[in-house]
């Protein structure tokens, strides 16, 4: 998601939906690139640890020599499943994306260096 | 000539040897392309007219859709890009929507005062005229 606001007063203007921005999306602008800011929302690959079985080919039948894939255990392992804002507010971004909250009803908070640091209600 | 390209088929039928109708997806249908979608608003007063600019820099005119809400309304229309007054539902906006090579471009006159409007914007890879 990419976050377009006035640099003056936070207010949000301007939205682009998504969590890669492909080349078209950094190139887009909503509003006045004089009067306006963007804020690329970070994230990262959700990292979860899952029990996965591990698997051997054994001979089933000795006679026919016929072999079979069979389940001898599990083991854990780390997995990445889709992708995660890597920021503290997390969970304000899930409920824009998902349209729970409107980000309209919202501002963003910044620091003294104008970053983003936040949200905060209108 | 080179064959190439991804298809999709429908449960029951193998995909080597389905038809068009048997498929699913196939990257040889004529089909739209997103490439960027997202949101915008603008507030005003009556009979104020404001234009918000979306930049595409894709450099042709692309196929677009933008439908629209207002602050005191309840359903999403279509904005059609002719303008017409749209009565009703907490006010109403004459809406103008047109598109060239770099922008896209909103402007809405509102019709009653502190009336704020959410547009929804889809920009799709489809050329409109190169």
């Amino acid at each position: 998601m990419i976050i377009f606001y006035q640099k003056k007063d936070g207010i949000i203007t301007g939205t682009i939906d998504g969590r890669v921005h492909p080349d078209e999306h950094l190139k887009a602008w909503i509003g006045d690139k004089e009067t306006t800011e963007r804020y690329i929302v970070p994230f990262e690959p959700n990292f979860t640890e899952e029990e996965i079985p591990i698997k051997e080919f054994r001979v089933i039948d000795k006679k026919t020599m016929r072999v079979e894939e069979v389940i001898v255990g599990k083991k854990k392992q780390k997995v990445i499943k889709g992708l995660k804002p890597s920021v503290p507010f997390a969970n304000l971004i899930y409920d824009f994306e998902s349209g729970k909250k409107n980000i309209y009803d919202y501002k963003v908070k910044l620091d003294k260096e104008n970053k983003v640091v936040g949200f905060i209600e209108k | 000539m080179a064959n190439y390209g991804a298809k999709v088929s429908q449960a029951g039928y193998d995909v080597k040897t389905a038809t068009d109708r048997q498929l699913v997806f196939s990257s040889a249908f004529n089909t739209a392309k997103i490439v960027l979608a997202g949101s915008t608003t603008e507030s005003g007063n009556a009979w104020q007219t404001k234009t918000k600019e979306i930049t595409h820099s894709l450099g042709y005119v692309p196929l677009w859709l933008v439908f629209y809400k207002s602050s005191a309304g309840t359903y999403y229309k279509w904005g059609h890009g002719f303008g017409d007054w749209l009565a009703g539902d907490g006010g109403g906006v004459y809406p103008t929507i047109k598109a060239d090579t770099s922008k896209l471009y909103v402007t809405i006159t509102f019709r009653a005062n502190g009336e704020t409007i959410t547009f929804y914007y889809v920009i799709f890879a489809n050329q409109i005229e190169t």
